[in-house]
């Protein structure tokens, strides 16, 4: 037994360390005890009161730290507010435009825009839809907003769409207010052109101009845009007048391809016509050839 | 028995330094242990011994007042009074302690202090590894180190007084 002492006194400091270090397992493992907590809040309610008669001193450090923080905070705050106005806004779009798909009396297929090829006088969109989406040439493309165009060409899965604002689209067009037909086309700038509406007939600014019955490719009453310029074509017996289409295309994302078919019969009735019929029409029409019976059938 | 009356009073004043005084000292997160200096301190002074006593007790003074688990600071302080007390060298204490050396053994206390007292907390927490080694226990263990300069350019100057 005293060998054992002797053995302790000898290496005390060891014994010290082993014993302390148990003991501070000790307090660890039982630091949920009831004595032990309510010690400790002792000691926390000592330490908080001391600490508060002190908190009034600024910490500079501690501040700039606060500041970068909440200034990083606040940065991603804006970024969030862009990101949920930028939702709201889509949402609000989406709306109307399922709104519209609801109301709407065709059988229509919404599509993507998912590619603008914006040239001096070829202007397509590329839609994320196409032939195996049942979508096929010379389907007319609307948005709730009005006519876009029409489909000239189609993939498996992709579709380019002849817009309004292109040299060669046509659509058979009247002016809402009075039933005056002509034909919409495009030669440049932001607005399309109502053709061949001739100088006898009252046309004003503000005039809502919608697609006619007349046309074999677009549905009737489809809004192209509204007249915000008419004046005199010289030399001509037409007037000459801007339309501002009702769709904006620099914003354009969401599109709907018309899928119900053309009246096939109806266009093979006036296609063999105008064939029969187009040394006569090119004459009666003149120097507006590439407007005649042609254009006015689209 | 002064001496030891001396530490208490040095062990309550660095307490209420590290109570008020620390938060302005803080680099990301990162404060100097001034307890622990003390402990290292006492370890050189009086040996492995009154290290460990002193370790142990200052850390439960330690573990109140920032109210850690109890025993954290207890255990990790007693390692580093421990570990203090092998510089221990009765005829070599003023060398010891107004000298570098005195820098390079608070340093290694303070990275093992680290080590133990921080393991306790990232058991719990998302940190890495890297983190914990590299600002936890080194970063953290440098800046204690740098406050053991003032007690160790004090105890240069007492012991060149000593001398004349």
């Amino acid at each position: 037994m005293s060998r054992i002492f002797d053995y302790i006194i000898e290496y005390k400091e060891y014994a010290a360390l082993s014993l302390l270090c148990l003991l501070s397992f000790f307090l660890i493992g039982n630091s949920d005890a009831p004595e032990i907590r309510s010690l400790r809040s002792f000691f926390v309610a000592a330490v908080g009161y001391a600490q508060s008669s002190v908190a009034w001193i600024p910490n500079p450090v501690a501040e700039r730290n606060e500041n970068k923080a909440l200034h990083e905070l606040n940065l991603e705050l804006a970024a969030e507010v862009g990101r949920l106005r930028q939702a709201a806004a889509e949402n609000e779009r989406l709306r109307s435009m399922l709104a519209f798909k609801q109301q709407s009396n065709f059988r229509v297929l919404a599509a993507d825009v998912v590619g603008k090829t914006i040239t001096e006088s070829r202007n397509v969109f590329t839609l994320n839809a196409g032939r195996k989406d049942s979508i096929a040439v010379d389907m007319p493309v609307i948005t709730d907003a009005g006519l876009v165009g029409r489909i000239i060409s189609v993939s498996d899965h992709f579709a380019l769409v002849q817009i309004i604002l292109n040299r060669d689209f046509r659509a058979a067009a009247l002016v809402a207010r009075n039933r005056v037909e002509g034909v919409i086309a495009w030669e440049n700038g932001d607005y399309a052109r109502l053709r061949n509406i001739p100088k006898s007939y009252v046309i004003q600014a503000g005039d809502v101009v919608v697609t006619s019955e007349s046309s074999n490719l677009f549905p009737p009453n489809i809004t192209i845009g509204t007249v915000v310029e008419v004046g005199d074509e010289p030399n001509s017996l037409f007037q000459r007048i801007a339309v501002k289409p009702a769709v904006d295309f620099q914003s354009l994302g969401h599109v709907f391809v018309v899928l119900s078919s053309v009246n096939k019969e109806r266009k093979d009735l006036e296609a063999a016509y105008a064939q029969k019929s187009s040394s006569l029409v090119k004459g009666a029409n003149g120097t507006n050839g590439s407007n005649g019976a042609k254009g006015i059938g689209r | 028995m002064p001496q030891v009356l001396i530490y208490l009073g040095l062990a309550v004043l660095l307490s209420l330094a590290h109570l008020l005084i620390v938060r302005f000292m803080s680099i990301d997160g990162v404060t100097p242990d001034l307890l622990l200096i003390l402990v290292v301190w006492i370890a050189i002074s009086n040996g492995q011994m009154s290290g460990v006593i002193a370790g142990f007790v200052i850390g439960l003074v330690m573990d109140g007042i920032t109210g850690d688990v109890p025993g954290t600071n207890a255990l990790s302080k007693t390692i580093a009074g421990f570990i203090a007390g092998y510089f221990f060298n009765e005829n070599k204490v003023y060398l010891t302690l107004g000298n570098y050396p005195a820098l390079l053994i608070t340093l290694l206390c303070a990275v093992i202090h680290n080590f133990v007292y921080y393991f306790f907390h990232v058991r719990y927490s998302d940190m890495t590894f890297s983190v914990f080694i590299y600002k936890l226990c080194i970063a953290s263990a440098f800046y204690t180190t740098l406050f053991a300069i003032i007690p160790m350019i004090v105890t240069a100057r007492k012991r060149e007084r000593v001398q004349y």
